[in-house]
This record gives structure tokens, C-alpha cells and sequence, in this order.
């Protein structure tokens, strides 16, 4: 067994030995319990597995939370062989039962574990909390006091004061923000110290500008079309934030502070959401629809520069077609920007980077391209600069060759999807005719076009045929009428060109895309032949050579040059690898420049060039250079909070909260003040496992409850043989109440317990108010969440309701509740409701599931039955129309949901009806 | 003490009945897409043959505690459905609703609250209309057309959106063509990045089960 010590209590840094202040980061947080605050780029988790690699041993047990999986493979990777080898450091998921676990935690070494399933091992006792030698808490900007994190860390600090704790964080930003935020996580993570560690950290500052590498910034201009569309899209933009501003005078969000500069930001939309959220059910559909909105124009702003000309065309008419008017819904909104001017703008202009409307213009190079269409096929500006940097480059490999032999040139991007394409870019060949670009983005075209021709009947099919019929009523049914090169309506042909959608009032814009699709269905119909063998062509052609992938071969060429995405930590161990004497960072990225930095300053010998593109006078520029002014502001305020901070006295608290909450029980039972003895029993819930997301279990603890976790079907909180509580948030009762789920959990728990409660619990920090008199409309009406559990309960009159303002309050209802009941049993309740096939341990993935009940011919009463059969959305999207009969019984329902599953929208229904 | 009264006979049955004591309650005058008439119940209204609703504003329960225990004792257990409307009209109305929640659960009524007079009479007259609706508007859809239940099923997953539903539907057709597509033909597409893509492939592929040893033995 592990000694439930470390093995050395000043651990070694040797492996850090690379750069000097890591190993003054590592020193500094082996000696104290602290939150480390580090800057993007400067190697946080190499920080963080160099405490993995000393405590991957049996003699100690470590437990590592708030990892996602990646992080955790990522982890893996930085360690040396050895330790990846050893089986002292795994990962433990929902896949493991109780027993092999508790095997596990016996076997001791470095556990990374979901916060979930560690607050049901240490709640059942199954973890042996008091022997655990420390805890890692990652991402510690992400803990909340109603995290399940800070669940897990109070319990291990009230059963464990002697094991360590080590809290890791490269996100600064997210300290700074709110009010005392740092002092509230050190709170919660029970530390008295943060450790600091800046860029401008005169330590770092030192001794990364003692190395610096060889930097060329290029600053390209973007197009004018480029420019227009940005400006169009700020524009568009400032349109929804006046309008969020104008409509949302009676809901308490901060409106005031919402400016362009803002919205820029990655999390503009998701602040805005958050602070919408609890109020989310009293949010008029309009402000819905145009915080959405803000997030779609955010994408359209990254995509204008990340995406070509095609794909970004394609991205917009996509979004035409997501808003097309249609039958079905009754609840769909339109977007109103759409309907802007700016927003035409972006229309007309991002379609003449793609293709002209020329009446009688036949391609010379492209005869499969239908008539009176002349692409255009803007390049992205940054792809010639990039051709020119790698000529450049060659130019200087081929005159002063590198002593080691070896020239790896890294260009590094954004994302995957660009990644793929300047593969591309660069695997095709210069020639006098065309540049680089041009059979890329003449495949993407024929791309775009057969997608466009299968458009006429996806939106016959998709958004119902009676609203195309009604809208595009001249143009006839089948598009047969059609004769090709003829758009058949008048006055666009008159106006033709890059002013179709521009000129188009704002209600015809979706008959001139439906036209155009039809236009392009029928000529594509019509030369399918043809058409396949121009893009076939192109495919093989590009298979031919592809010398960009080399780099895992046996003889590595001189010259190599590698495309990456950028992956935050991990870049620098890519650099480690790849050891490139050229960087291209393609995409500005502020903590790929410190993984250079920090690179540069392990290597000092080494020679680097770093070329730096930009677009000048860009979103991407601006968002670049406020993300770094954030950072060190950020710091500044988090320098100036550490000094003025009050900080938290350890454990003692809680145990205080703890023993008060037992007594205030005990005394008003037993009158005269009686003694407190081990004989009283300290109540007990039954919590179904997949609550303990929420923070209810946590403060239930606190007050001294004892939480048994386990996974139980039918309801939510178990308080006693008869009671049973099922939680619901509003933004939840409001969705589980259109969903229907609310109905089949409300049966349920009607017909097993004598005592079903629902529990309607709102926000603490938000008013505590379903509607206000404002809200309340002047006639009935179905939609209204009032008239929904009118319905409810109506329904089922014997269910209870409990309104709680507060988790607070929830607790206190809940001693109430359980007053005079006796104590729940875990096993009755984990059998209730189950039928005698499935298992009781068995637990269901959440999202396939809730897809699974999405479709049609899957009810309540059979998805469980589907999920034992069948493994996933993929096996039954495989399965015949004999299987699914075999699978649902009824017959009506397996062909239902096998005519949706292989309904091809792309295909004419109509026609072939 | 005295023998029950006689039962109340509406005049109408589409009326709410109206205890006279809630004359001058201020919530009557919003009560306005359902008649109602006054007449001697025990309830304060009665919203149907088998349900009531007794009336109670906090305020007034701070002033008079004893009242709706009396009130709650004298209706015992006469109807199917007894509903307690609360009116929260006071801010510190935790300790209050703690103490009726009590009531409600041990008396077996149901509780509901409401933060307005308009409200209540809309829960009032909601009562009354909706007394012979079937509860299917808050059951589960059994039909819908295909683009709603495709975007209800895709949406499922985190960040996918109505738009993103279209590209995908538009791109492979099917849903099971989507289903099948790879992570590389889905990457492609416009509007998806990594996460994105991650997600819905593991969305159509994750097991439903998430214990590997009963789905081996299911298998076997």
C-alpha cells in the first residue's frame, strides 16, 4: 500500500533542467500549496507533468481533476517512456465499475478522474479519502462554488487536511473578471497563496528576451472586397447590439457596456448568454434570436479571413437557406439582420469573389461550368504571401544550407480545415497561366455547384414544398419548365451581375437563391456526365504527389515543410520534435509566439526565423493585440488583488458549518439543550449520480446530510420510502415541459412513490419570479409556461410542488420534508422503476441517447429496449426495415423511423410521388 | 359544528365560482377570458368539478397565520386537485413559503406560486379553461414535420445549429448518410470546426451503454 507520503518531500526538477524558470515555477509550488496563475505558451503543463512523473509511483496516491480527456492524452505525451509506460498514471472513467476502481486506488501512482465519478467514490466510501497523498486540480479558472470541483475539494479537504493540493490555471482573464474572483476560487480550493508568473515577470522577461529569435512581420492588406464585407458585417453587428440594447430595457442584463469592440470577442455571445440564462424563460423570442444572431456575425468575422472565397459563400448561403420561411415551425424566428442593407452588402460582395452572372459568358477553361457564369475565384491574400515567403525560403536554403542538414519549415494555422487546404495550396504547382490558387478554388466551385443543384429539392424537402410552391409560384413545380442559361426571372437577368441579391428587395431574396438553384439543378442534370468527370479529374490529380507528408518517413528529406494547427500547450513539444529553422505563423496567435520564445530560450544555439502574417487593419489584428493587452492587464489587476487579498483560513470553516447545522438538528428535537451522541443518526438522501453536476448534493453535505450517490431511474433526490424529488431549473422545467420529459418523469414518480415533489428552483442571484405582470399576456395561451403546468398539474394532482428561491431554501424544505420520515433505502430506490432485464449499474451515455429520443417511432416506453439492443445512432442508422420491425414491434413505428432515416433530401419527393 | 352545506350548483357549468369573501380581491378584475359568478363554496374558486383554489398573499399571512390553516382544514380532502395560489408579495418571503410549502405537502395540496395579481388570474382562468384539455401539449411530440425532428435530434449535440443542420442535411442527404459520413467529409464543410466535428462523430458512435461488460455480454 502507498505510505500516503511522497517520496521525497522536495522534489527534484531535473527533467525541467531545459529553462531556467520553469524550474523556479516548479520549485516555488512543490514547496507551498498554491494556485499557479501562468501566462499562455510559457509551459503550464510541463509544470503539471513534472508533478505527474514524481508521484507515478505505488507509494503515493495522487488524483488529478478538471481534465478533459485530451488534456489527459496531452499529459501523457509530455511524460519521458518510462513513466507513459508505467501503469501508475491512468485515467478513470464511468466505464470502470466500483470494484475495479477501488482495485485501482489500491494500486496507488497519479489518477486522473472525472469530478463525477470522485465525489460517488469518496461519498461511498470506495476511495480512501484520508490516505490520498494530494490533489491536482487543472483549469482551476473553471471552479465555481457550485462546481462539482469545488464539491470534490471541500470534501477532500474536510477528510484529508494532511494531503496536498496544487491548483493550475493558464487563463488569467478569467481571474480578473467579476468581483474578487481570485479571492472566491482560493477559497474554494482552501489555498492561502497564488503564484503569479507573467510574461512580464522580470524573471521570465529576462531571460526569454536574452534569446530572442529572428522575426519578419508581414502586414497584407486585404482585399477590397475583403474590406467591404468586414465593414458590412461590423455594421451588421452594431444593428443587433442597438436592437439587443433597445429591447432589452426591462430584463437585467448590463446592456451598457456592449460595444463592437466587444462583440469582437470570442465570448461575447457566451457572456451575454450566461448572464441572459437565468432569466432565459422571460427573454422576449426577438432578443433569442439576436443573441444568436451575434454569434453567427462572430463566426462570419473569423471565417472572412480563415475561410476562401468559395467556402465562405457557401457558409452565407447556408445560413439564406437555415432562414428560409417555412411551414413547419411555428416557433422559428428570422434572423433581422438578415434583412439589412449591410447584410446584402456581404451577400453581393462575397459572391463576386466566387463567380459574375455574365449573360452569354462561356469559360474557356472550364466548359462544365454552366453558361453565363464567369468565376472569379478571389485568392485569400495570404496565400501569395505565403507563396513568396517559401520561394524566399528555398532561395536561402538552396544558397547557405544549414550545417545539421536539416531545414524544417512549420507553418502553422488556425485550425484543421485551413491546414488542409494550404497543404493543397502548396502541393499545387506554379505556372506561367494561373497561380496556386486557382485548381483549388476551381474544385471547391464545382463543389459549390453540384451542392447548389441539390439545394432545389433539399428545400422542397426540408422546408416543405407548400411554402416553395407559394413563394417561387411562377417559376413552376419541377424546375422542367426550365430551359437551361434562361433564369426565368425577368428582372434579375436585366440587372444580372454582382447586384442580384443587392438589388433584390429584401422578401425576394430567397426566390432569387431558390431560381438560381433550380437554374443550376437543371444544367448540372443535364451535363451530370460531364460534370463528374471534370471534378474526378481534378481529385486524381491532386493525389498524385502529396510531399508534405514525408516527415514520418525513413530518410527525411532536406527540406521539409509541415502544416499544423495550433494546439495550445502541445506546440511546444511540436517544436521540440520538428526543431524547424523556418516558422511561418500563418495565423497570429499570442501563445504560439511564447512557445517560440520559450523554445528559442531552451535551444540558444539554435537558428530560427520567425515570419509573422497578418491582414493590416483587421479584425484578426485587433482581436491579436487586444488579447495580449487583456493578458497583461489581467495580471496587473490580479498583482494589485494578491496583495489586498483576505485570505481564507484553511478547513476549519466547513467543519464549523458542518458541527453547527448537526446541532441546530439535534437541538430542536431534543428539549433542555441535550447532549449531541453518536447515536443520533445523521439524516440521509439518496442522490441520483447524474445530480451531482449540480451544486444541491454540495451544500446538502455542508449541512450535514448524508449524500449516497447512485444511479437511480426514477426521480431525482430519494428523502425517504415515500418521497421522492425530482429538480428542475427553470431553463430545464421549461424545456422538459415542451419536450415531454417532464410528463413521463411526473408518471413515473406518481406511480412509485406516495410523495412525488417536483421542485422548481430558481437562481439565487436572479429574482425570484416565473413572469411579471408585464409578461403576462392578456389571453390563454398554450405556449405559456403558466398554462403548461396548469396542464401538469391538472394531470397529476397528487404531484407536489416546491418552489425554492435557492438552493439555500431547497436544503431547508428538504429538512422539512424529511422531518418525521424514515431514512431512504439506496437499493429499494436504485430498483424502482426498473425493469428486471437491465442492469442496475448500467449507466447510458447521455447525448446519443437524447438523439436516440429525438427520432421518430421511439417513445419512452421503448428507447431503453432500443439502447439494450442496438449499440449506437450508428448500428441503428445501418439497420433494415425487418430489423427495426424486429427492434419496436410496431410495425406504424419502425417504418416511420426507417423513412426517416434514409429520407434523401437531396432526391425529388415530390416528383417521384 | 354544523352539517355540511349543501353543494353549489353553477348556474353554468363553464363558469369559475367565486366564494363572495374574495369580493374586493384585487385579482378579479384581470379575470377576464373565463365567467365567473359568486356563489357559497368552501374553496375561494372553484376552477372545475373536482378542482379548487384557495387564495392566500403572503402579506396577509404575515398579518393573520392561523387563517389558512383553518381554511385548509375545512376543505380537507374534497376535491381532486386543491391548489394553493400564493401571491409573493413581500421580498423576504423565504421563512413564508417554507412554512406553506409544509402545508401544501402535509395537507396534500398543491403549490403555486405567483408574483403578480394578473398572474394569479391567469392561473385562475387557466384552471377553469384548460379543466377537460388533455394534457398533450406537455407530452412527448408523436409528429412533426422532418426538418424539425431532424434539427430536434441534431441539436442535440452541443453547438450544432439550425444552420449547421441544413449544410449537413443539404451535404449527405440522409440522416443515415450523415451518420455514416467521416469526420474528414464533415470537417469540410463549411461552419464546422474540430470540436464540432468531434462531438457529432462521437454523438453517432459513442455506445448507448456505457459498461463495456454488458455490452460484451449482450453481444455474446
Amino acid at each position: 500500500l502507498y505510505s500516503g507520503r511522497p517520496m521525497s518531500q522536495t522534489p527534484d526538477a531535473a527533467h525541467l533542467s531545459d529553462y531556467i524558470n520553469r524550474r523556479e515555477i516548479f520549485a516555488e509550488l512543490a514547496a507551498e500549496d498554491a494556485l499557479l496563475i501562468m501566462a499562455r505558451g510559457l509551459g503550464l503543463r510541463s509544470i503539471m507533468s513534472a508533478f505527474i512523473q514524481i508521484y507515478c509511483q505505488a507509494q503515493s496516491l495522487v488524483l488529478l481533476v478538471n481534465t478533459s480527456s485530451d488534456e489527459e492524452t496531452a499529459l501523457r505525451d509530455t511524460l519521458p517512456f518510462e513513466a507513459r509506460q508505467s501503469s501508475h498514471f491512468k485515467s478513470i472513467t464511468s466505464e470502470l465499475n466500483a470494484s475495479e476502481r477501488a482495485e485501482i486506488y489500491r494500486c496507488g501512482g497519479v489518477l486522473a478522474i472525472t469530478s463525477r465519478i470522485l465525489l460517488a467514490d469518496i461519498l461511498n466510501d470506495v476511495l480512501p479519502t484520508h490516505l490520498v497523498t494530494g490533489l491536482l486540480v487543472a483549469n482551476a479558472h473553471r471552479i465555481t462554488a457550485t462546481s462539482s470541483e469545488a464539491f470534490v475539494i471541500r470534501l477532500y479537504r474536510t477528510r484529508n487536511s494532511d494531503g496536498f493540493l496544487k491548483a493550475f490555471s493558464d487563463n488569467p482573464e478569467a481571474f480578473a473578471g467579476g468581483f474578487s474572483t481570485l479571492e472566491k476560487t482560493m477559497k474554494l480550493l482552501y489555498l492561502r497563496k497564488v503564484n503569479l508568473w507573467p510574461r512580464f515577470h522580470v524573471m521570465v522577461s529576462e531571460s526569454l528576451e536574452a534569446h530572442a529569435a529572428d522575426v519578419i512581420e508581414i502586414r497584407q492588406p486585404m482585399t477590397k472586397s475583403m474590406k467591404a464585407i468586414q465593414a458590412a458585417i461590423i455594421d451588421c453587428i452594431d444593428a443587433c447590439l442597438q436592437e439587443i440594447r433597445r429591447s432589452s430595457s426591462a430584463i437585467e442584463i448590463d446592456v451598457e457596456d456592449f460595444t463592437v469592440e466587444q462583440a469582437m470577442f470570442k465570448s461575447f455571445d457566451v457572456t451575454i448568454r450566461r448572464q441572459l440564462d437565468p432569466i432565459w424563460h422571460r427573454v422576449s423570442h426577438k432578443t433569442k434570436q439576436l443573441v444568436s444572431d451575434l454569434g453567427t456575425l462572430r463566426k462570419l468575422l473569423a471565417y472572412l479571413v480563415s475561410y476562401d472565397c468559395v467556402t465562405f459563400n457557401n457558409f452565407l448561403e447556408a445560413i439564406v437557406a437555415s432562414n428560409a420561411p417555412s411551414s413547419g415551425h411555428s416557433f422559428h424566428q428570422h434572423s433581422p439582420w438578415l434583412f439589412t442593407d449591410p447584410a446584402d452588402k456581404i451577400f453581393s460582395t462575397a459572391r463576386a469573389r466566387v463567380f459574375l452572372k455574365q449573360a452569354d459568358y462561356v469559360d474557356p477553361d472550364d466548359p462544365s461550368l454552366p453558361p453565363g457564369m464567369r468565376p472569379i475565384l478571389e485568392e485569400q491574400p495570404k496565400w501569395s504571401v505565403l507563396s513568396d515567403i517559401m520561394d524566399e525560403i528555398e532561395m536561402e536554403c538552396y544558397h547557405e544550407p544549414h550545417p545539421e542538414g536539416q531545414d524544417a519549415i512549420l507553418i502553422m494555422v488556425e485550425d484543421q480545415r485551413t491546414c488542409n487546404q494550404l497543404k493543397m495550396y502548396l502541393a499545387s504547382n506554379k505556372s506561367s497561366s494561373s497561380s496556386r490558387g486557382k485548381p483549388l478554388l476551381r474544385e471547391l466551385l464545382h463543389g459549390y455547384l453540384r451542392w447548389k443543384s441539390d439545394m432545389k429539392h433539399v428545400r422542397q424537402n426540408l422546408m416543405g414544398s407548400k411554402t416553395t410552391n407559394h413563394v417561387t409560384a411562377p417559376v413552376s413545380q419541377g424546375g422542367q419548365s426550365l430551359t437551361r442559361g434562361q433564369p426565368p426571372n425577368k428582372r434579375r437577368r436585366v440587372r444580372g451581375g454582382a447586384t442580384v441579391v443587392a438589388s433584390a428587395a429584401s422578401t425576394s431574396l430567397k426566390p432569387a437563391f431558390d431560381q438560381e438553384a433550380e437554374a443550376m439543378a437543371s444544367f448540372i442534370e443535364s451535363h451530370r456526365e460531364d460534370f463528374m468527370q471534370a471534378t474526378g479529374d481534378f481529385a486524381e490529380k491532386e493525389d498524385d504527389d502529396d510531399p508534405l507528408s514525408p516527415h514520418f518517413g525513413l530518410i527525411e528529406p532536406s527540406t521539409l515543410v509541415i502544416v499544423r494547427p495550433y494546439h495550445g500547450e502541445e506546440d511546444a513539444q511540436l517544436l521540440d520534435h520538428i526543431k524547424p529553422r523556418f516558422i511561418i505563423m500563418y495565423d497570429p496567435n499570442p501563445s504560439f509566439v511564447r512557445s517560440v520564445e520559450v523554445y528559442k530560450a531552451c535551444h540558444p544555439g539554435k537558428q530560427i526565423r520567425v515570419y509573422f502574417t497578418v491582414y493590416d487593419n483587421s479584425v484578426e489584428e485587433q482581436l491579436y493585440l487586444s488579447a495580449l493587452r487583456r493578458e497583461k492587464d489581467s495580471f496587473s489587476k490580479l498583482i494589485r488583488d494578491k496583495s489586498i487579498m483576505v485570505l481564507p483560513i484553511g478547513d476549519i470553516q466547513s467543519k464549523q458549518v458542518r458541527d453547527q447545522s448537526l446541532l441546530r438538528n439535534i437541538h430542536t428535537r431534543i428539549a433542555g439543550g441535550g447532549k449531541l451522541t453518536n447515536e443520533v443518526k445523521v439524516p440521509q438522501i439518496v442522490v441520483d449520480i447524474r445530480e451531482l453536476r449540480s451544486s444541491l448534493p454540495s451544500i446538502l453535505d455542508a449541512q450535514g446530510f448524508t449524500v449516497i450517490p447512485c444511479t437511480i431511474t426514477v426521480g431525482d433526490y430519494v428523502l425517504s420510502p415515500n418521497v421522492c424529488v425530482e429538480r428542475k431549473s427553470i431553463s430545464d422545467l421549461i424545456s422538459s415541459l415542451s419536450s415531454g420529459r417532464l410528463y413521463t418523469q411526473a408518471e413515473a414518480m406518481t406511480a412509485h412513490y406516495s410523495q412525488s415533489v417536483l421542485l422548481i428552483e430558481f437562481d439565487e442571484d436572479k429574482s425570484f419570479a416565473l413572469q411579471t405582470a408585464s409578461e403576462v399576456r392578456p389571453d390563454i395561451s398554450i405556449t405559456d409556461i403558466s398554462s403548461k403546468l396548469v396542464l401538469l398539474t391538472l394531470a397529476f394532482p397528487t404531484l407536489r410542488v416546491i418552489w425554492s428561491s435557492s438552493v439555500h431554501a431547497t436544503v431547508e424544505i428538504f429538512e422539512d420534508l424529511k422531518r418525521s420520515e424514515d431514512e431512504p433505502d439506496m437499493v429499494a430506490a436504485q430498483a424502482i422503476g426498473v425493469d428486471q432485464q437491465q442492469g442496475i449499474d448500467s449507466d447510458f451515455n447521455l447525448v446519443p441517447q437524447d438523439m436516440l429520443r429525438c427520432l421518430p417511432g421511439i417513445t419512452s416506453k421503448n428507447y431503453r429496449q432500443v439502447m439494450r439492443k442496438v449499440g449506437s445512432i450508428g448500428e441503428l442508422a445501418e439497420m433494415d426495415l425487418e430489423g427495426l420491425r424486429g427492434l419496436l414491434v410496431d410495425a406504424g413505428a419502425a417504418e416511420s423511423l426507417y423513412e426517416f432515416l434514409h429520407r434523401d433530401t437531396r432526391l425529388d419527393l415530390v416528383k417521384r410521388k | 359544528d354544523a352539517a355540511p352545506a349543501p353543494p353549489f350548483v353553477p348556474r353554468n357549468r363553464s363558469t369559475i365560482v367565486v366564494n363572495p369573501s374574495q369580493r374586493g380581491n384585487p385579482l378579479l378584475q384581470h379575470i377576464r377570458n373565463v365567467p365567473y359568478e359568486f356563489g357559497q363554496i368552501e374553496p375561494d374558486y372553484m376552477v372545475g368539478l373536482t378542482s379548487c383554489v384557495v387564495f392566500l398573499s403572503i402579506r396577509y399571512h404575515r398579518l393573520h397565520p392561523e387563517y389558512i390553516y383553518s381554511r385548509i382544514a375545512a376543505i380537507g380532502k374534497s376535491f381532486v386537485l386543491r391548489v394553493l395560489l400564493v401571491l409573493v408579495d413581500v421580498d423576504t418571503h423565504q421563512q413564508a413559503i417554507r412554512e406553506l410549502t409544509r402545508v401544501a405537502v402535509t395537507s396534500e395540496f398543491t403549490l403555486i406560486c405567483c408574483w403578480s395579481n394578473e398572474e394569479a388570474a391567469r392561473y385562475i382562468e387557466t384552471y377553469k379553461a384548460y379543466e377537460n384539455k388533455p394534457p398533450d401539449a406537455i407530452r412527448e411530440r408523436v409528429d412533426n414535420d422532418y426538418l424539425s425532428k431532424l434539427s430536434d435530434c441534431l441539436t442535440q449535440v452541443r453547438s450544432v445549429n439550425k444552420t449547421d443542420v441544413v449544410t449537413l442535411s443539404s451535404t449527405f442527404g440522409s440522416f443515415q448518410s450523415i451518420v455514416e459520413a467521416s469526420a474528414d467529409e464533415i470537417g469540410l464543410l463549411p461552419g464546422f470546426g474540430e470540436q464540432k466535428v468531434k462531438r457529432l462523430i462521437e454523438a453517432f458512435h459513442q455506445p448507448f451503454v456505457v459498461d463495456p461488460h454488458k455490452r460484451k455480454r449482450r453481444r455474446a
